[in-house]
């Protein structure tokens, strides 16, 4: 059986580490958005939306990756999460270069 | 994927040996290149790209909390400067993630060797430049105390 490395483990494992990748980013977004909304308290305008669409797009990608199929997430899906953390991260940019 | 080149970030920190290659991923459709890899490996080049999110908002809410959450150092503009870096550090990780999951799966498709990343050399850069400046800020702040 070693000999043959697609029998080197169980085939659902790999499934759940990747499963558990998804809840653990997932948190961080929440948890990133939460922290620029504290960040924005007090000033006022619309500092405070880049932080509510974070928690907001946390959620959203809660819901996706509860209900992920059994294969690989679409390219789709992964250049929109990097597009929108980026934003979330030149948000905080602004936010820091502007309190600075 | 069509327009994949639009992101600066990436294409300057993972130029250096497949030059040569960039340009044939950006224009591909992905799942018309090469072969369906075993899927293990697509998941791990899936969660790779999750720790690198993950790693961009670790150092994003490290970069906020600097700024937000610490009393001032005695030391004028010491957080911003952590800060800004951090989240600037957070940016670009963040901006080139996609880019870097591509170039790895366009790889597996292909069997060929993954490409050379040059972004945990510039986080570990990174990471150390802020912890100096911290070390140094808490010294300076302790001696102007005492």
């Amino acid at each position: 059986m070693p000999e043959d490395p697609r029998h080197d483990e169980v085939p659902g494992l790999a499934g759940e580490r990747t499963s558990l990748a998804w809840t653990r980013t997932v948190l961080a977004v929440i948890v990133a958005g939460a922290l620029l909304l504290r960040s924005a308290a007090g000033l006022g305008g619309y500092w405070e939306l880049p932080g509510a669409l974070a928690i907001a797009g946390g959620l959203v990608l809660l819901a996706i990756s509860l209900r992920r199929g059994p294969g690989p997430a679409s390219p789709v899906l992964l250049r929109a999460i990097g597009i929108g953390v980026t934003l979330l991260c030149l948000a905080s940019l602004t936010l820091t270069l502007a309190e600075a | 994927m069509p327009g994949g080149h639009g992101v600066p970030l990436s294409s300057d920190l993972s130029r250096s040996d497949s030059g040569k290659s960039e340009g044939v991923v950006a224009r591909s459709r992905l799942d018309k290149v090469g072969h369906d890899p075993d899927y293990r490996f697509s998941f791990a080049n899936e969660r790779t790209f999750l720790a690198w999110i993950r790693t961009a908002l670790a150092l994003d809410a490290a970069g906020l909390a600097v700024v937000q959450l610490l009393p001032p150092f005695g030391v004028p503009y010491v957080r911003e400067l952590i800060g800004v870096g951090c989240v600037a550090l957070a940016a670009a990780v963040a901006g080139s993630s996609y880019r870097r999951w591509e170039r790895n799966e366009h790889a597996l498709r292909t069997d060929a060797p993954l490409p050379h990343n040059a972004l945990p050399r510039l986080l570990g850069a990174g990471v150390a430049a802020a912890s100096i400046v911290t070390l140094l800020a808490l010294l300076l702040a302790n001696r102007a105390g005492a």
